[in-house]
């Protein structure tokens, strides 16, 4: 009967590779200046990155390839192929730290004592989907700094306790001083929704609070295939 | 359907008699009360992150610090609110199964109650009625932990209905852990069951979509 446990252990070994598939392009991030900027524990796990090549045509160019991918769907229906969050679904990651919403869907940190420069939206997706953009608005009305919006998934195994394991997705960032934006990013690689043991997360980077509602985050997305 | 055909594969080990005990109860279909030959096809996984909590009061104190957007309880002094909540929907066509929950539970920390709970009103009751479809409490403190509570099978009963997994860090008399590292929850899982249906045309085997 040696083979039911050696049969066992491959199972659990295969499903229990938290870290990137083969076919997701990735990187470690271990320097703990770069974790500390990204709102984690400097001192703490590395994290893993996708690597994304830019892609450097014009927006109007990208959104015209994914409108030829993106087919009309019944909103609210089965084939809803999307998620998104709004500003109002982010909190900080420390309950004293302040913030807007100006009443409406914006999100920005307020400076005070103390401040926060994180804030955290978790994000569902259908199971088992190949997730393919990152769409981001953001306002951004400062010279002195820009908004940025990750994408990130923490795994853990299925049925028992161990260190999660964290992976970014995507980001984007805001630029300039222009006021409303939109950018998206293609997610590279095939990476798929596993909601068995990963869950999702949108985090919001500020550079300071110190600009107020000169930077919100206003909503976030995801599409999948 | 990589994820289904590893987890197939692990039950299938388990059933065998190699991995975790918890993994033999947790799929096991004969321990699904009335449920016969249901194939675990027909599970479907949904989770939030921790920073998904809502606070049952402003005094719920919490700092999210290590990256994984655990919550992780800050009332580090006694007093405060120790009520989270994570609203969740399960879709009427399925049935509620399980309910996981990982996070982090060190020395010195204040117990852990976990519950689902399910709120009624409905036109003619007006009265909110809610019950605690299963609990279980945390003593350990070992660290990391996942645990999880069956919630019996549980048809929902969305039009006048609404769920959420209740997380109490303790008692307000005692601070929840000397730190806010001490005491987190990572993530919650809900896991649910589309069983086959008999339809006039025939009978078809559901997989999730």
């Amino acid at each position: 009967m040696k083979s039911i446990p050696v049969l066992g252990t491959l199972a659990l070994l295969a499903c229990g590779n938290l870290a990137a598939q083969a076919s997701e392009p990735v990187e470690w991030i271990t320097d703990p200046a770069e974790l500390a900027a990204r709102g984690f524990d400097p001192d703490g796990p590395p994290i893993q990155r996708l690597i994304i090549e830019p892609d450097t045509r014009p927006l109007a160019e990208r959104l015209a390839e994914r409108e030829l991918i993106e087919t009309s769907v019944d909103v609210g229906g089965g084939n809803v192929r999307w998620a998104s969050v709004q500003a109002t679904d982010f909190m900080l990651l420390g309950d004293e730290a302040a913030y807007t919403t100006q009443g409406n869907f914006n999100f920005s940190c307020l400076a005070g004592a103390p401040t926060n420069l994180f804030a955290d939206a978790p994000i569902h997706f259908r199971d088992d989907r190949r997730l393919r953009f990152f769409d981001v608005w953001t306002h951004d009305s400062s010279a002195s700094g820009d908004v940025e919006v990750l994408l990130y998934r923490v795994c853990q195994p299925a049925f028992t306790a161990e260190a999660p394991v964290v992976t970014e997705l995507a980001s984007r960032s805001s630029t300039g001083s222009g006021g409303n934006q939109f950018s998206f990013v293609s997610i590279p690689g095939m990476v798929h929704s596993q909601n068995s043991i990963c869950s999702y997360w949108v985090r919001t980077r500020f550079p300071n609070c110190t600009a107020g509602i000169d930077l919100k985050v206003l909503k976030a997305r995801v599409v999948w295939d | 359907m990589k994820t289904l055909a590893c987890i197939t594969l692990a039950m299938a080990a388990t059933v065998l008699g190699h991995a975790p005990a918890a993994l033999a109860v947790e799929e096991d279909p004969e321990a699904i009360a009335g449920a016969t030959d249901l194939g675990f096809y027909a599970q479907d996984f949904r989770s939030q992150v921790g920073m998904g909590a809502r606070r049952a009061a402003p005094s719920a104190r919490y700092r999210s610090s290590d990256g994984t957007s655990s919550y992780n309880c800050n009332n580090i002094v006694a007093g405060g609110e120790r009520t989270i909540r994570y609203p969740f929907t399960v879709p009427d066509s399925r049935v509620l199964e399980w309910v996981r929950v990982w996070g982090v539970k060190g020395a010195s920390t204040s117990d852990l109650t976990l519950s689902v709970q399910r709120t009624c009103m409905s036109p003619t009751q007006v009265n909110p009625t809610t019950s605690q479809l299963v609990g279980t409490t945390l003593t350990s403190t070992g660290g990391q932990f996942s645990t999880t509570l069956f919630a019996g099978n549980d048809v929902p009963d969305n039009f006048n209905c609404k769920y959420w997994l209740e997380v109490v860090f303790g008692s307000n008399a005692t601070a929840c852990a000397a730190s806010h590292v001490d005491l987190r929850i990572y993530k919650m899982r809900i896991q649910t069951l589309m069983p086959d249906r008999l339809f006039r045309h025939g009978f078809r085997i559901q997989v999730p979509g």
